[in-house]
């Protein structure tokens, strides 16, 4: 009897350890097998590569989310690179070293530099077709511009800044960079106001398209202007620098005005502390700077000019 | 099943399983040694084309500072770029890095078709042209520079992340594993033990029965065993062994006991042998002095006296006529008739035919006498003994009865269970008069000598008589002696 329970026991022992065991060998080999057969030498999907202004911006992250959330239904593989501060030097290496990878197509933000504009006069040569988003450098060989009207976007910041003002009133400005995108916001928004008599746009700052960068700044004009009662920030993440600049002075009268709506820009905007913001949709942006490329591939006939709609997200 | 089964079968089974959980323990860690093995390689060749690359920049730049034509020949005759490259393009690259990596072959191939326009752009000392491509294989050298190093670190990130997961499944497989070859590695034993005991427990079983036999236990018990089992053939053996054993000491006991009974007959016979001729000269001078005093009958009576003694004195080892017995019966009966005078009758009813049938001698006598001391001796008148005789061709009856007191059922019993001789010695406790040897000693010889072809009944009433049949075979050789 003890003998027979003992043997049952050593069965079911066995059986355990097993299955285990089995299980355990069939999990590895279903491992190996993929280490194994995930591999091939031949890109079969076209080859993008994808080009941002700055790694890790959250704008340009959305816009490549909006690609790659696509690409695969359009057999194209997007390769993300991008400098990891914004640097214009660093964007033109990655455009080269693009051109010299051979892709299918690249996507990337327009830059007027005659370096860059011949750049993508080289990829045109060798049948590379680059595709600008967010900036346009029209002068360029580039096949399409996917991105916001800046002109409309300035333009629409003034009419909202206009809808406020009822008296005479200083505006700080913070610009991302000197970059074309900005420069045209920019302009359209001076022209706009300059109608206005009672508004000055007293001070132009560059924050180099950083949050720090822009609340440093920030905290400088209040320092040389302590009249500004309005602060408009040009790029995503300048708004955001702004609030937080002022909180760090402690100042609570001014208002702010943004583009775009990045991580905690809608959290400011619920407390009040951005009073409106002027929103890309870097994702649209993307998902259609592929379809543009399927198109160009498929009829090689397509719309040079593609602005994306902004939306305006207040108080 | 069977002991042979079980060790063909489990055993093998066993053994079959451990080497199978060894082979497979070994062959996972060889495949994934071999996944290890080609990302490495990989991650060399990457590594070697960037140093080639600088290497073949070097002698370029050697050559534009020197002019050394060697250098741009050697360079030229140089296939090592292009054998690495090759062996890239055929390199299995996992699809997370296949973006990368058609990039990083891509910009070799830049490279290279620069490199070999700058060659030939050196080669024929034109200009000053070659300097926008030397910048340019320059540039190119730095991104493949660059790009290997970022392939790299993403193959072994790729790889690292995989490898953790396979390790824990590997370390878990092991302890499974290794549980695994304990657990069967004690089923093994505790098998093995069972099968031993299998074997070795009938063993011992079968060696205390054998061990009792030999001790004269003969009527010792063997275990039973299932019909498949090889020790049912042993049991089954030694069962038969110890039966036949039996039936030889059953017979040589019988055969002891024949001897012993012709030794005791030989004496007997030997006894009254003494001084025959003293005797038959005495009777026959009684006889004359009886016939000359006138006394006929007291002649007669001592002749025939004379005759039944010569009778018991002849061979008692030779069997004789049936006619012989009946005459010496007639002769035993007239010698009692004077005795009883008419209170006795002795009615006579033979089959002639079978009077030819050979019998032991003294085969009537005890029996008669048996009955004249027992049977008849206290009745006044009118006691009767018939002795009849008849038969078929393989068996003579005889049948011998009276009408006397009879014998109670014990007694009946007792005188039927003449085959136990150790009971109550024949020679000594049947023994009754001068003569008489008894009817258990009739009955215990014809036992002898005819075995199972012999019969005896007995049919007896107190106070109505007797009847005594005895069946004797035919045509049967009899040998006494032997």
């Amino acid at each position: 009897m003890v003998k027979r329970v003992l043997a049952i026991v050593l069965i079911a022992f066995v059986a355990v350890f097993l299955t285990r065991f089995v299980a355990s060998v069939i999990q590895t080999d279903s491992f190996v097998a993929q280490l194994n057969g995930s591999y091939s030498n031949e890109l079969e999907k076209k080859h993008i590569i994808f080009i941002a202004q700055q790694y890790d911006n959250p704008f340009w992250k959305q816009m490549e989310q909006g690609a790659q959330a696509i690409a695969n239904q359009y057999s194209m593989e997007i390769q993300y690179i991008g400098p990891s501060t914004n640097n214009v030097q660093e964007q033109l290496k990655l455009l080269q070293k693009a051109i010299a990878s051979s892709p299918d197509a690249i996507i990337a933000q327009g830059i007027e530099e005659p370096q860059y504009i011949d750049l993508i006069a080289r990829a045109f040569a060798k049948n590379i077709p680059v595709v600008t988003v967010d900036m346009d450098a029209p002068q360029s060989k580039r096949i399409a511009y996917i991105g916001t009207d800046h002109q409309l976007a300035g333009q629409q910041m003034a009419e909202l800044v206009l809808q406020q003002v009822n008296s005479r009133t200083q505006i700080g400005v913070i610009i991302g960079s000197a970059q074309a995108s900005q420069m045209l916001r920019l302009e359209a928004f001076q022209e706009r106001i300059a109608a206005q008599p009672l508004i000055d746009i007293v001070d132009i700052r560059s924050s180099n398209i950083s949050k720090l960068e822009a609340a440093k700044q920030t905290v400088e004009m209040m320092n040389t202007y302590p009249n500004i009662s309005i602060i408009v920030g040009f790029s995503g993440l300048d708004a955001i620098g702004i609030v937080e600049g002022l909180q760090s002075i402690e100042k609570h009268n001014v208002t702010v005005y943004g583009f775009d709506n990045l991580s905690t820009t809608e959290q400011l905007l619920s407390q009040g502390l951005i009073r409106a913001s002027i929103v890309q949709q870097p994702a649209e942006i993307g998902r259609q700077a592929i379809i543009t490329l399927d198109q160009h591939f498929k009829y090689g006939n397509i719309q040079t000019m593609q602005y994306i709609t902004t939306t305006v997200v207040t108080h | 099943m069977s002991t042979r089964k079980i060790l063909f079968i489990a055993l093998p089974l066993l053994l079959l399983l451990n080497s199978i959980i060894s082979y497979v323990l070994f062959q996972s860690s060889y495949r994934i040694n071999e996944s290890y093995n080609t990302m490495l390689t990989r991650v060399l060749l990457y590594q070697q084309i960037d140093e080639q690359v600088k290497q073949q920049i070097g002698y370029i730049s050697q050559y534009i500072d020197q002019k050394d034509t060697s250098i741009l020949l050697q360079l030229n005759n140089n296939d090592q770029l292009s054998s690495l490259q090759a062996n890239l393009q055929q390199q299995p690259i996992d699809y997370k890095l296949l973006l990368e990596a058609t990039s990083f072959r891509n910009l070799l191939n830049s490279y290279i078709s620069s490199e070999t326009t700058l060659l030939l752009m050196l080669d024929q000392n034109s200009s000053l042209a070659y300097v926008d491509y030397y910048e340019e294989i320059k540039q190119l050298s730095s991104f493949i520079s660059e790009e290997s190093y970022n392939l790299i670190s993403k193959e072994l990130s790729v790889y690292s992340g995989l490898y953790q997961t396979i390790m824990l499944i590997i370390v878990s497989m092991k302890q499974s594993g290794i549980y695994l070859l304990i657990a069967t590695t004690t089923l093994s034993l505790l098998l093995a033990y069972w099968i031993s005991s299998l074997i070795t427990k009938p063993i011992q079983q079968l060696v205390t029965v054998a061990e009792k036999i030999s001790h004269g236990e003969l009527n010792a018990t063997l275990p039973r065993y299932s019909p498949n089992s090889e020790f049912y053939i042993l049991s089954d053996a030694l069962d038969q062994m110890k039966n036949n054993l039996q039936i030889i000491i059953d017979s040589e006991k019988e055969a002891l006991q024949k001897d012993k009974q012709l030794r005791e007959l030989e004496i007997e016979v030997l006894q009254n042998q003494i001084n025959p001729h003293f005797l038959f000269n005495s009777l026959n001078v009684l006889s004359k002095l009886a016939l000359i005093e006138g006394a006929e009958q007291t002649s007669d009576l001592t002749v025939t006296m004379s005759n039944l003694l010569r009778y018991h004195l002849r061979q008692m080892d030779k069997p004789v006529p049936l006619r012989d017995e009946v005459k010496h019966a007639e002769d035993y009966f007239y010698i009692q008739h004077t005795r009883f005078r008419d209170r006795v009758h002795f009615v006579i009813d033979i089959d002639e035919e079978q009077l030819t049938t050979r019998v032991p001698v003294l085969t009537l006598q005890p029996i008669l006498e048996n009955i004249f001391m027992h049977g008849i001796e206290g009745m006044e008148s009118g006691a009767t003994i018939t002795l009849r005789i008849y038969g078929d061709k393989t068996y003579t009856w005889i049948e011998i009865s009276d009408n006397g007191t009879g014998m109670d059922e014990e007694t009946r019993l007792n005188l039927l269970n003449y085959d136990s001789p150790s009971e109550k010695p024949l020679s000594s406790g049947q023994r009754t008069g001068s003569t008489g040897i008894g009817s258990r000693n009739v009955f215990r010889r014809l036992q002898l000598i005819y075995g199972q072809q012999h019969a005896v009944y007995i049919d007896s009433t107190i106070g109505v008589g007797t009847t005594i049949k005895l069946r004797i075979p035919k045509q049967q050789e009899i040998v006494l002696t032997e």
